[in-house]
């Protein structure tokens, strides 16, 4: 047996116990002020990085496409396609930094919601794709909710705020099972959207789409990037792609398990990963990103209680 | 079999019958043209109704999933305000993925949802790629790569991942998007790109490019490319200009 980096940690409680609680009754558990805080940096990173693509500034200059609608009214749309949007992703930028840092995070979260909710519907109305940012805007709402900036903030650092007494909190823990769920409903829609109208399953299940796409896409893919020829004859094994289809659905469909325990966390974060992984080498614009800032609402808040409390009695000097 | 199980394998049956009807297209049609189709509907209407009526009868005598569900999360520690936040996007995303719709923000995340068929493809398939000389050699611009930040060569830091997709693939078509890579190029100092015509025979694995400027126009103009045919730069077509 190999040594732990964490002595006394028992590693199979990291992302499941063992005891059988569904995400209702996890919503009243005890939670981790920093899972929360670690959470709000993460995601102020990953805005930071969307917001600062330069892809705003190239689909102002491509023509318009993808002609997708949004729930916002026209004059809105209007107003952020012509006046707005210059301004609003500086804005969102700035404001996604000052969430990372946890500056008056309380009056950055409801204006980061709505510039970035803005700044990203112009971007929809003109990208037809699903990427990572369409699934950011509800944990970036939730978080308006929350005390997020009670722990790893400037925020608690300059006293600006009053954090519980109580780290352990359940205040800590509802938001953390919502990003679960979240999570649950991006990769339970994505299968179920594969299989639906129902008698498109026998199609999906052939494999020719995972085939047509590997195949197409090989000159296009970090697989040939990295090793410059393909793996297999791409335009022959279709049991193999048929293998490969149905297995993807299956992990996506069998994400629902963290709905109804914390048992298979783990594994279901394992099996996301080697998905985005092949996905990444395949050519396939996958959100690995934001799966693994997504994933730290997996782990158990008491690793993570337990993690910082070794920190802190390591940084009391005797 | 627990209560609970067969509720939901019977709700997960009724929802998968809502969304066939509510996701085919022309519905009527083809339950006029496809019997079997007509029976599954006759079917799907009646499961899906005594679903409707289960749930509302449990639901009234304070029991069953749902009811379980709707009272937990009513006494859960959530603040209201988070309380009606979470019913209304859990309702709008709902509706996305019962009617395998979109409407931004809630999304049915339908990644690969019109499905494909793959037969008979030539084991050779060719893609386009601009490329430029750097003395004799040609260096070829793989602009997906250029979102990986551990392979990029000539994008930085804002070259995102569905930035590369939608140069590569979405917009490779237009002047735009050639004139967008051109000035970032001339800004390194490359100062014309050409397009050539890049290959993969899946049956040797072996990967080849071909430089001829005049073969890509003509690939570009006959073959069935993936995404369409790309956009070749007008200085290219003028030095192909009787040699095709």
């Amino acid at each position: 047996m190999g040594l732990s980096i964490f002595p006394g940690i028992k590693w199979s409680g990291v992302m499941g116990n063992y005891n059988e609680e569904n995400i209702l009754v996890r919503l009243n558990q005890p939670g981790s002020v920093y899972q929360l805080a670690i959470f709000r940096i993460l995601l102020g990173l990953e805005i930071v990085y969307v917001s600062a693509s330069s892809i705003f500034r190239y689909l102002s200059l491509v023509p318009d496409v993808a002609y997708n609608t949004n729930v916002f009214p026209g004059l809105i749309n209007q107003w952020v396609e012509t006046i707005a949007i210059s301004y609003l992703r500086p804005i969102t930028l700035i404001l996604a930094v000052f969430l990372v840092a946890g500056v008056l995070t309380r009056y950055i979260l409801p204006l980061l919601s709505i510039s970035f909710m803005l700044l990203f519907s112009f971007y929809y109305s003109r990208h037809n794709a699903p990427h990572p940012w369409l699934y950011i805007w509800f944990p970036l709402l939730l978080l308006n909710f929350t005390r997020c900036s009670d722990a790893l903030s400037l925020d608690k650092q300059l006293g600006l705020i009053k954090p519980l007494s109580d780290r352990s909190s359940p205040v800590y823990r509802w938001p953390m099972e919502m990003i679960a769920s979240w999570m649950v409903y991006i990769y339970v829609a994505a299968g179920v959207s594969k299989l639906m109208p129902v008698y498109k399953i026998w199609n999906w299940m052939h494999g020719g789409t995972s085939q047509d796409m590997m195949y197409h896409r090989f000159l296009h893919s970090n697989y040939f990037y990295l090793f410059n020829r393909p793996l297999f004859d791409y335009s022959h094994h279709a049991w193999l792609f048929a293998g490969l289809s149905m297995v993807s659905v299956g992990i996506e469909l069998f994400c629902i398990m963290i709905l109804f325990t914390r048992r298979y966390n783990l594994v279901i974060f394992c099996l996301l990963m080697g998905m985005h992984f092949i996905l990444y080498l395949t050519g396939v614009l996958g959100f690995m990103q934001l799966a693994l800032v997504l994933s730290i609402s997996l782990i158990n808040p008491l690793f993570i209680e337990l993690v910082f409390k070794k920190r802190n009695i390591k940084s009391i000097p005797t | 079999m627990s209560r609970s199980i067969r509720e939901i394998a019977f709700s997960c049956v009724a929802l998968s019958m809502l969304m066939t009807i509510l996701q085919t297209q022309q519905l009527f049609y083809y339950i006029h043209t496809v019997f079997l189709f007509k029976v599954f509907v006759v079917v799907s209407i009646v499961v899906i109704l005594s679903w409707m009526a289960v749930m509302i009868r449990d639901y009234l005598l304070k029991r069953g999933i749902f009811y379980y569900v709707v009272q937990k999360f009513r006494s859960s520690s959530i603040p209201r305000p988070a309380k009606y936040l979470i019913a209304f996007v859990f309702v709008g995303n709902l509706g996305a993925i019962s009617l395998g719709s979109k409407r931004y923000p809630f999304y049915e995340v339908g990644m690969y949802r019109q499905t494909k068929e793959f037969k008979d493809r030539d084991k050779i398939h060719a893609e386009h790629k601009y490329y430029y000389w750097q003395g004799s050699q040609y260096k070829i611009v793989n602009l997906r790569k250029e979102a990986s930040f551990f392979l990029a060569e000539y994008f930085g830091w804002g070259y995102t991942a569905d930035m590369a997709y939608s140069m590569t693939y979405f917009h490779k078509g237009d002047k735009e998007n050639f004139d967008f890579l051109s000035a970032r190029m001339k800004e390194l100092g490359i100062d014309t790109l050409w397009v050539g015509v890049q290959s993969v025979n899946f049956k040797t694995r072996e990967v080849t490019f071909d430089p001829d400027i005049c073969h890509a126009i003509t690939i570009n103009q006959g073959g069935e490319m993936y995404y369409g045919p790309i956009y070749i730069p007008r200085y290219q077509m003028e030095r192909c200009d009787g040699k095709l």
